[in-house]
């Protein structure tokens, strides 16, 4: 990527930032949401007996809290992308869509734009979760070094992430089954709540699927556990996994595209 | 120049078959071997009737549609193989208030489209001080755009048109749904950009008396295909419409058919009589017109008062086009 590039992905993330995400409202659902969820989720725990290790992950009460705000702020993260990836449908309707097709600039710097604007709209969450994790585990000098990079390596595939699903937008605005798709299957496959590794095989294997499942497990791997091999084993898979969202992403912008110019649907009202 | 030749764009959708739930696949010609040369400094009208093809036209000079078959070439490149040379060179301002971020400022707007444009920072800065001074707007700038008026919102999408200088820009629409003043206003800054920035402009417009105003050339387009082109001079001799006479009597006579009878004589079924007898209309050639007013004095006829109106080229489509659709019945028949 060239310094066009990154202009071009730096001033998209900008502008997602000023007309969808800022605002004190957004900034209130996006904290709700997750934060209610959580609450839910923990309190539905509480009847189970983790010292007796019924799940070899967790066993103690802190372990369970800790393992949900990791998978509460990873899948927050996720979903922030896919409902970003629908103000593509807002801004087809509005006009916008078609007026940046019209220029020449680089498509991919566009869609990894759109998603880094998304996953920035995270941040603040992303620090409250961190401050929280820490007192929870009490491991203050780790995780000052450990949750920066966490969010870094967040934000990298969550842009990956995001760009593919905004490449999938481009396609049409009547795609709202995404949403249906993403939305549970994804908190159920990438281990949100409970432990992937209790799921069949064949389940585990649609888990790989998902870049959410890898990301949550070297969350939870460098936060709750410290086995080198599982960070290094994941890593890898994360970074295998990114790299096929990438390729698929360039493949279905170009499609989408050129759909678009056939059928004249970068502007619809 | 940007030279399009012989440009056809074919839909193809699928279509609800009535009373099934099935679909069938259809083709709809939209646009059908259109050329046309547009040249920076001039701007070019194209007009028709809704559903015409002039939108389709102007998407497809844009880069915005993919022509079916034709040619695109713009300053001496293949637009159609060469997509992006398009893009570069020109830019596409459509009527209403779209294509902004309202919740950006005007300047936050046209920052982030030229940084789509590449221009390099400091050149767009100087050009987006100069385009909020065209268009008027510099002392709002830092406004959110939902806060302007229609008008403002208008010639902040004209200014988002120039932010790559373009060679060419294509106006779809700009004056819709905008005040008197305002539509002038803009017709003003229209002018200006052929004129002073010599920009090559197409416009497409239902008012027809903004495309008389502005349009150096006229393409007229019915049914995706060009029935027409010329100056807005030469289309009104083209279509050979008479000069149209209106005679209103005082109210003490009336335009009976004994009254007119000479008249019907002489011009045949070019007189109507309308309002109740009291008007009297003649479609004639120019050169008929002194005849016509001696045969009124001749006859003696009261009148109240006499208007001479040459004709529009309002009048000059709608016949181009009633005459177009009439052959187009003929030859399906």
């Amino acid at each position: 990527m060239n310094n066009k590039s990154i202009r071009i992905l730096l001033s998209e993330a900008k502008k997602m930032h000023y007309s969808y995400n800022s605002g004190f409202k957004n900034l209130i659902s996006s904290y709700a949401w997750p934060i209610l969820l959580l609450i839910q989720t923990f309190y539905s725990y509480q009847s189970f007996d983790f010292s007796a290790g019924i799940w070899a992950d967790f066993n103690s009460p802190k372990h369970v809290i800790v393992y949900l705000l990791l998978g509460f702020v990873g899948y927050n993260s996720f979903m922030l992308l896919v409902t970003g990836a629908f103000y593509t449908r807002r801004e087809r309707e509005d006009g916008t869509l078609e007026a940046i097709f019209q220029t020449p600039a680089n498509r991919l710097s566009i869609l990894f734009g759109r998603a880094l604007g998304s996953s920035v709209a995270n941040a603040s969450l992303f620090i409250l979760f961190g401050i929280v994790i820490t007192i929870i585990t009490g491991e203050v000098s780790r995780m000052i070094f450990l949750w920066p990079f966490v969010f870094v390596l967040m934000l990298i595939t969550g842009s990956i992430w995001g760009a593919f699903i905004n490449s999938i937008f481009l396609f049409s605005r009547d795609i709202d089954i995404i949403f249906t798709i993403l939305d549970e299957p994804m908190s159920f496959f990438a281990g949100v709540k409970f432990p992937v590794s209790i799921l069949p095989i064949g389940v585990r294997l649609i888990s790989n699927l998902f870049p959410l499942s890898a990301i949550l497990a070297l969350m939870r791997e460098m936060t709750l556990g410290n086995n080198h091999i599982d960070i290094v084993s994941n890593l890898l898979l994360l970074f295998v996994i990114s790299d096929i969202f990438i390729v698929l992403t360039v493949i279905i912008e170009k499609k989408a595209e050129a759909y678009n110019t056939e059928n004249g649907s970068f502007n619809l009202f | 120049m940007y030279e399009v030749i012989s440009l056809v764009k074919e839909y193809h959708n699928q279509v609800k078959k009535s009373r099934s739930l099935l679909k069938e696949k259809t083709t709809k010609l939209a646009v059908n071997n259109i050329s046309m040369d547009i040249r920076e400094g001039k701007i070019i009208g194209l007009l028709g009737i809704n559903g015409a093809g002039k939108t389709t036209t102007i998407k497809m000079l844009s880069s915005l549609l993919k022509p079916t078959s034709g040619e695109l070439i713009i300053d001496g490149i293949d637009g159609v193989e060469n997509p992006f040379e398009i893009k570069k060179r020109v830019n596409m301002v459509a009527g209403g208030e779209r294509a902004l971020y309202w919740k950006m400022t005007a300047k936050e707007n046209l920052v982030y489209f030229g940084t789509l444009y590449n221009i390099p920072k400091k050149e767009l800065e100087i050009r987006i001080s100069e385009l909020l001074s065209l268009v008027g707007l510099e002392e709002v700038k830092d406004l959110e755009v939902e806060k302007y008026s229609k008008g403002m919102k208008q010639r902040l999408q004209i200014a988002r048109g120039l932010i790559n200088n373009p060679k060419y820009l294509f106006l779809d629409e700009p004056t819709l749904g905008l005040d008197v003043s305002i539509a002038r206003e803009m017709r003003t800054y229209v002018r200006k950009l052929a004129v002073e920035k010599q920009k090559g402009l197409v416009l497409t417009t239902h008012y027809i008396t903004e495309a008389e105003e502005l349009c150096d050339y006229i393409y007229l387009i019915n049914e995706g295909t060009i029935i027409s082109q010329g100056t807005p001079h030469e289309l009104i001799q083209s279509a050979r419409l008479g000069t149209e006479i209106i005679v209103r009597t005082n109210r003490k006579t009336s335009f009976t058919e004994e009254v007119i009878y000479p008249f019907i004589l002489k011009y045949g079924n070019q007189v109507i009589v309308m309002d109740n007898l009291l008007e009297l209309r003649v479609s004639l050639k120019r050169s008929n017109v002194s005849d016509f007013l001696g045969l009124l004095i001749t006859q003696k006829i009261e009148y109240e008062s006499i208007n001479i109106a040459e004709p529009t080229l309002e009048a000059t489509l709608i016949e181009l086009t009633k005459q177009n659709s009439i052959k187009g019945e003929d030859n399906n028949e």
